[in-house]
């Protein structure tokens, strides 16, 4: 297929972010534990304590990195629910260019954006946008940190692994596979060479 | 390096504020939910792969979408990780859907490979046609996969909103009946963390003690209800907000000191229906 790559990725991007955008205004759908996000998010924004019970400093959400953010995100005058879900879409949209870039690949450009396509409307992934949890986020880092483990340069790949395990502790699964990878690349070119 | 100096800076802000090397509320989780691995490893996977039975043909995609490329080594490392992240929690985690999710775009990205593999095979048969109409071709596939992808979102989000409209009705209006009738100062008692603690101001005590470093230990080793109890013999809530289902198992423990002042039904058969107690 000869289709310009620079064009493919946008019916997927501007189709998943209208499906995002609907499925948000059509449900309003937040998970329980996102709530306590919002919750821990808003203390941070009116009392600067990032906990949920405002007399002790405790980290209930199993991503204090994206408790902050979104808190950064309330005090400057975003609330924390609409915030957690706008960083959950922008996130969810990143992921699905970078899924597209890694499949361009091994796919020519009309493929690996249908490939992509998949990807972002699935229904859970459309859902996840909008969750208000770290998922999507923590998604994109685990994407960034696997893709560019054929990278030449290792640094993009250790990065986005040791980002994954500050979102959440299981990230560090991430970031394990990633340094076995680059590891093994290394010695693989090494007997090549 | 960057990699290095992001784990130190995080981990030590971390410790520097909390305490704690990890998030809490994950040490509490393990503490205290009991996960029997085996047990847990049926329901993981009954759950990833059987309560959306229309999603398995992917997985079949994706198997020959690995084996497709199978000498391309480097992307093998997707699997390894798609792999382990599952068995750690399957094996360790207790079972929430949102663990499922981060996963899946292995899944995809390997069926995709498939799903091209097909599509190369017919363009390559009809290439004499296409040739004259490949820009209808393309976005005929991409206007398909639009169709589709309208029709099960459709039916996920009238599922979903089915839940928000619970949340509204009962743990949301929960959580704004504390609001109203409470002071902040009052300690609440529940489960239930989220919509109730959002739309109320009041200082919570949970089980399994996500927001108390001092409730794991209290409750290790107790079932969920002796749980309970023991939080609420400890710390002396002055409300509870439980399950109705939780309240009649607790009654007989704690229905002389507590009374019900409030009840939020559920709209829905299959979910439990709240209420609020206070302390007499």
């Amino acid at each position: 297929m000869n289709s310009n790559p620079k064009l493919q990725p946008s019916w997927f991007l501007v189709t998943a972010a209208l499906f995002y955008l609907a499925f948000w205004i059509q449900t309003d759908w937040t998970i329980e534990d996102g709530m306590i996000v919002a919750r821990v998010a808003r203390n941070f924004a009116t009392y600067g304590v990032l906990s949920y019970n405002t007399t002790s400093w405790v980290s209930s959400c199993t991503s204090t990195l994206f408790a902050f953010i979104v808190g950064l995100l309330a005090l400057i005058g975003i609330p924390p629910l609409i915030a957690a879900k706008i960083i959950g879409i922008s996130a969810a949209l990143m992921g699905g260019w970078i899924l597209y870039k890694a499949a361009l690949r091994v796919q020519c450009p009309c493929h690996a954006s249908i490939t992509a396509g998949i990807y972002m409307l699935l229904p859970p992934t459309v859902a996840y946008a909008t969750c208000g949890l770290e998922t999507p986020f923590y998604t994109l880092a685990c994407m960034v940190a696997l893709f560019s483990i054929p990278c030449k340069s290792p640094q993009i790949a250790l990065t986005a692994g040791a980002i994954a395990a500050i979102i959440r502790p299981d990230g560090l699964l991430a970031l394990l596979i990633v340094i076995m990878g680059i590891w093994w690349r290394k010695n693989s070119f090494a007997c090549a060479g | 390096m960057p990699a290095v100096i992001i784990l130190i800076v995080f981990f030590a802000i971390h410790y520097g504020v909390y305490r704690t090397w990890l998030p809490h509320s994950m040490m509490a989780k393990a503490q205290v939910y009991h996960v029997e691995p085996l047990k847990n490893m049926g329901r993981y996977l009954e759950r990833m792969l059987l309560s959306q039975k229309e999603g398995l043909f992917l997985y079949a995609l994706a198997l020959w979408g690995v084996w497709l490329i199978r000498k391309n080594w480097q992307h093998l490392w997707l699997v390894a990780w798609y792999v382990v992240y599952h068995l750690a929690f399957m094996l360790r985690a207790p079972l929430f859907d949102w663990y499922l999710h981060p996963p899946i775009f292995v899944v995809i990205f390997f069926s995709g490979i498939a799903v091209g593999y097909i599509l190369n095979q017919f363009e390559q048969r009809c290439s004499h046609r296409l040739s004259n109409y490949r820009r209808v071709y393309e976005v005929s596939l991409k206007a398909l996969i639009v169709l589709v992808a309208f029709i099960v979102n459709f039916q996920y989000a009238k599922a979903k909103l089915r839940y928000r409209i619970y949340e509204r009705e009962v743990r949301e209006a929960a959580g704004r009946w504390l609001a109203l009738h409470t002071s902040p100062s009052d300690l609440v008692f529940t489960e239930s963390l989220g919509y109730i603690g959002f739309f109320s101001r009041n200082r919570f005590v949970d089980w399994p003690g996500l927001v108390d470093t001092s409730v794991p230990t209290l409750v290790k080793g107790l079932s969920r209800i002796e749980g309970y109890k023991r939080i609420i013999e400890a710390k002396n809530p002055h409300y509870l907000v439980l399950r109705d289902i939780e309240w009649r198992s607790l009654k007989k423990a704690i229905g002389l000191k507590y009374k019900i002042i409030a009840q939020f039904p559920s709209p829905f058969p299959e979910y439990p229906g709240y209420i609020i107690a206070k302390r007499k």
